[in-house]
């Protein structure tokens, strides 16, 4: 990526860059037409995708979008994702059962995740005999099974070695970011048993949008999203580009002060 | 002794009885029973040895409607036994929970029921090894078949969001799986079925779009009558179906990209959508490929449905060379085989394997380049290997991988030797599995050519003997395969390797083959006598002697009624084989009148290949040299004047080039002898004038040429690992098929 880039922004480093005016920048975003239907699709999606139910269900009123998909099916998500980041694990595991009985029997990793993350929970209020336990009859079948979920469950396992708070090459799996990959992991499969995207389109069109303004930059100067919570356009201050000719290096500066300026 | 939980959980669920309003305890237990067996195969297990599968089936066969929240979980329960594996679908089949679950898709069961018994029976029937009987029965198939149309319909104003999206999607799957033989296809496409599913395909969400590609893949598989009405159907915008599903191959969704590159495999195969065979070298072909480093199902998967694309196609199959399939292939099955030996178990991905081998077999079926190219890959070691793996696929692939590597007579002579494959391929003939055993025999057709180096050798471990015993007591594939391997065996063989042979095979068998019930079976036979009798007088003695010159006439005459294209052939090739021997062999033939009224009325025979064979006779009966000059003469004005100079002089115009060429040779025969007649008259003979001519034609063939060479073609298929199983037993070079080079006596190459 940054190699390539450089060798454009070198190969271009002789040309003049081009300069949009913010009237002609207007002038050609007027030109295209949005469907605002589409925008408000677009916006359902990443709250039901995302889980918002309350605002998938305001939006739905202010908008007169209709959600594709019943509103109920994204609380029963939450419950269950709620559920997981509690650390409540054997719930969400019979609310996914209740949801779709299928996930959990066809999908061996998402359930020794689930399992490895009950090991965690008992070991991190203590219930030591129960973890040694439970990691015996449920988790080791489990390696048995599948050889891949091994190192996982002995680096689990050494959990049992170290002070529950001190530091600990395994720490990481104490901290709330792991109910929360796990918790996406889970949301994921049950948006996919649902045939439902499991990702939002809004977070890559924006970041399409982000690398449309990357390539752009290389070429011409014109009024560009900075900011993408606020989304207002920015012209660039006259003459930081390579006017008149600028060199490689002169390219490769204008880039900073673009950054610097920001 | 206290009771486990699971014990108790078990107990309770016979508590209640008839008429009870529903007992809360059996559901609570049914719960805990469910949350504890989801993903746990060990607790399935254990479940089904305290005998939960008949307390179940009661709950789910009871006849009131009431307790549908009891039936449902019941139902789930069941499913999740059979996501465990085999032997636990086994034993829902055995004990005969397929009838009470089909009867609870009935149209005014609770929606949530249909649901469940829907998943469940998908599940069940994830196994190949369950009948399929009773869902032909009865009314279940029209049941099924409306349920899949439970978006659209309003019969199930009630039913939940989740059963009307996973419904149509569950039954779309349980007929993919239930859509193997030709029957299952045929009474799956009237119940209505097809329009269905490409409305399905059309709108359903994206899970029963797949499922809906699946079933019509399923339909479409190696049946081109259903292939074509479906390409011919038309989805609800008037859209064709093909570049519909060619969008489909585009997909986000790897499993969906498979879907639709499956079937539109399954049709191109079927030949209904050559408008589209561009795009599936340029499209489908390259996502194949690029599957093979994905993980799970589609990696697994991809090579097969790339095998059954290429199969038999050389422009696929190298465009599959050129986009690197070799390399991947080859790198899939060295790194699962070092995977194996890490952790010392075998069987983690068999399918995998299988199915990588498969496309390996596939790739390296026709061309020398590419199966070079598998070599130089270095799989050779880990094919030997495998033919030794437990699992049955496994080995019948490695084994079609050594078919195809072994239609090269370089490789018979040299890379095949060195991988050490005579040992393991011997082993294989005393495996059980008839889809082994098909590959097997199929393998050692070439192994025992002339060109093999490893002829002898295998010879010496008892391969005669071997086929001797399986053409007894084997299925009409490998009896077959065991006749053609014979037969090639005695191509070009010596006189003591051929005599030695029918020591063993005994001429009293080969008379059984003449009349097997299987056509293909009579017709390798007639072509091992035409081999036994080729090249050396003596040779002809002993058919002779070995058949008796009158019973072996005689069949000779027999087959000659019959209006079956490949067996004439053979015959009339014996017959020609019998003409190139001394004059008492030509005498042999001139006295059957019948034989040579046959010959005359086959010249004008519809397949060109039969017109040529009759001529051959003809040719070698008036074939002159110092040797047989004696009797020429007078057999020449006998076939004269039984009309064949007249009819050979029609056939001049003949549309076949070969016909055509052999036509003027034997012209120039009968030619010849008018006018050395006329030159021994003044006293000149002149024996040197037909030099010019086609030599006579010692006609001997270890197998004809490319398709209608395929030892299997016209068996139906059974199983899924028979479907590799086509293609010629031996391809090893062009110019073997004598019937259109005339040349005397080719050497093999």
């Amino acid at each position: 990526m940054s190699n390539s880039q450089a060798t454009n922004q070198a190969a271009n480093a002789g040309a003049v860059k081009k300069t949009i005016t913010r009237e002609e920048w207007n002038a050609r975003l007027s030109e295209v037409q949005v469907d605002r239907e589409d925008l408000n699709k677009l916006i359902m999606n990443y709250l039901i995708i995302e889980g918002y139910k309350d605002a998938a269900e305001k939006f739905s009123q202010e908008s007169g979008a209709t959600p594709p998909v019943n509103l109920e099916s994204i609380q029963d998500r939450m419950i269950v994702r709620t559920a997981i980041q509690r650390g409540n694990i054997e719930e969400a595991i019979e609310r996914v059962n209740d949801l779709n009985p299928e996930i959990l029997d066809t999908n061996p990793k998402l359930f020794f995740h689930l399992q490895q993350q009950r090991l965690i929970e008992y070991i991190r209020e203590g219930r030591i005999m129960e973890a040694l336990e439970f990691a015996q009859e449920e988790l080791a079948p489990r390696g048995e099974e599948n050889p891949e979920f091994l190192s996982e469950l002995e680096r689990t396992m050494s959990l049992l070695a170290f002070e529950l708070n001190g530091p600990s090459p395994v720490s990481d799996l104490l901290t709330p970011a792991q109910r929360q990959k796990l918790a996406s992991e889970l949301n994921s499969a049950l948006l996919i048993s649902q045939s439902q995207e499991k990702d939002p389109k809004l977070p890559s069109l924006l970041k399409m949008c982000w690398w449309a303004q990357q390539q752009l930059d290389e070429r011409c100067i014109y009024p560009k999203i900075k900011d993408f919570t606020r989304a207002e356009l920015v012209m660039e201050p006259m003459g930081t580009g390579p006017i008149g000719g600028g060199t490689g290096a002169g390219s490769a500066s204008s880039t900073g002060a673009v950054a610097g300026g920001a | 002794m206290t009771l486990t939980p699971h014990e108790v959980a078990v107990s309770q669920l016979s508590t209640g009885s008839a008429g009870q309003p529903v007992p809360q305890e059996r559901i609570k237990s049914l719960r805990f029973i469910k949350n504890n067996i989801i993903g746990n195969k060990t607790k399935k297990d254990l479940y089904i040895q305290l005998g939960i599968v008949s307390r179940l089936q009661d709950i789910i066969s009871a006849k009131e409607d009431k307790d549908s929240v009891l039936k449902i979980q019941a139902v789930i329960v069941l499913g999740s036994f059979a996501f465990g594996n085999e032997s636990n679908i086994l034993a829902l089949a055995n004990s005969g929970v397929i009838e009470p679950l089909l009867n609870c898709l009935n149209p005014t069961a609770d929606a949530k029921l249909i649901e469940a018994a829907s998943r469940t029976l998908n599940a069940i029937y994830a196994s190949p090894n369950v009948s399929r009987q009773q869902l032909f029965m009865g009314n279940h198939l029209h049941v099924l078949v409306q349920l899949l149309d439970m978006y659209s319909s309003n019969n199930y104003p009630q039913a939940p969001d989740f059963v009307i999206i996973h419904t149509p999607e569950l039954v779309a799957s349980i007929l993919s799986r239930c859509c193997e033989t030709p029957d299952q296809q045929m009474k799956i496409a009237l119940s209505g079925a097809i329009p269905i599913l490409m409305r399905l395909l059309a709108t359903g969400t994206t899970k029963s779009q797949e499922a809906a590609l699946g079933a019509l893949a399923a339909l479409v598989k190696d049946n081109p009558e259903l292939a074509r009405r479906i390409a011919q159907t038309r989805l609800e915008k008037g859209e064709k179906p093909a570049p519909f599903i060619l969008k489909m191959v585009r997909d986000k969704s790897p499993s969906m990209r498979l879907a639709a590159a499956t079937c539109l495999a399954y049709l191109s195969r079927a030949g209904v959508i050559p408008e589209h065979s561009g795009e599936i070298m340029s499209t489908v072909l390259p996502i194949l490929v690029k599957m093979l480093q994905l993980t799970g199902k589609v990696q697994e998967r991809a090579p097969k449905v790339l095998a059954y694309l290429i199969w038999e196609s050389e422009v696929m199959q190298k465009a599959v060379c050129d986009l690197e399939a070799i390399p991947k292939l080859a790198s899939i099955i060295s790194q699962m085989d070092e995977e194996d030996s890490v952790y010392g178990i075998v069987g983690q991905k068999d399918t995998l394997k299988l199915n990588s081998f498969l496309a390996l077999a596939a790739i390296s079926q026709n061309r020398d380049e590419l199966r070079k190219q598998v070599i130089d890959a270095k799989v050779l070691p880990h094919v030997v290997t495998a033919m030794s793996h437990p699992s049955v696929g496994v080995r019948a692939a490695a084994c079609q991988c050594i078919r195809s590597l072994s239609r090269s007579p370089k490789n018979l002579r040299t890379s095949l030797v060195d991988a050490g494959i005579e040992g393991p391929l011997f082993q294989l003939l005393s495996d059980k599995d008839p889809g082994v055993l098909s590959s097997v025999t199929a393998t050692l057709c070439n192994i025992v050519l002339d060109v093999s180096a490893m002829r002898k050798s295998i010879m010496d471990r008892g391969v005669v003997a071997k086929f001797v015993q399986m053409i007894g007591v084997s299925d009409n594939i490998v009896r077959l395969n065991c006749v053609w391997a014979i037969k090639n065996l005695l191509c070009g063989a010596d006189s003591d390797v051929k005599e030695m042979v029918m020591r063993q095979f005994g001429y009293h068998n080969l008379v059984q083959l003449l009349n097997d019930r299987e056509f293909a079976i009579q017709e390798q036979a007639l072509n091992l006598i035409r081999n036994l009798a080729c090249k050396k007088e003596h040779d002809i003695d002993q058919v002779f002697s070995g058949l008796g010159q009158g019973q072996l006439l005689g069949i000779i005459e027999e087959k000659l009624t019959w209006d079956h294209p490949l067996l004439l052939e053979q015959a009339l090739y014996v017959l020609v084989n019998i003409a190139t021997g001394s004059e008492y062999h030509k005498q042999s033939i001139m006295k059957r009148h019948a034989i040579l009224r046959s010959i005359l009325g086959l010249m004008s025979h519809g397949a060109p290949t039969v017109r040529v064979a009759a001529i051959w006779v003809v040719i070698n009966l008036t074939w002159q040299d110092e040797k047989t000059s004696a009797g020429v003469h007078e057999r020449v004005v006998y076939l004269r004047n039984m009309g064949m100079e007249d009819r050979l002089k029609i056939m001049i115009a003949d549309q076949n080039l070969d016909v055509r060429d052999r036509v003027k040779t034997a012209l120039h025969q009968f030619a010849c002898d008018q006018q050395s007649h006329a030159h021994t008259a003044l006293g000149l003979s002149d024996s040197t004038s037909i030099a010019g001519a086609h030599g006579r034609l010692p006609a001997q063939s270890p197998h004809r040429q490319a398709r209608s060479n395929d030892p299997q073609e016209g068996v139906a298929m059974v199983t899924d690992s028979n479907l590799f199983s086509s293609g010629d037993a031996v391809a090893t070079d062009a110019a073997q098929a004598i019937t259109g080079s005339g040349a005397a006596n080719h050497e093999r190459r």
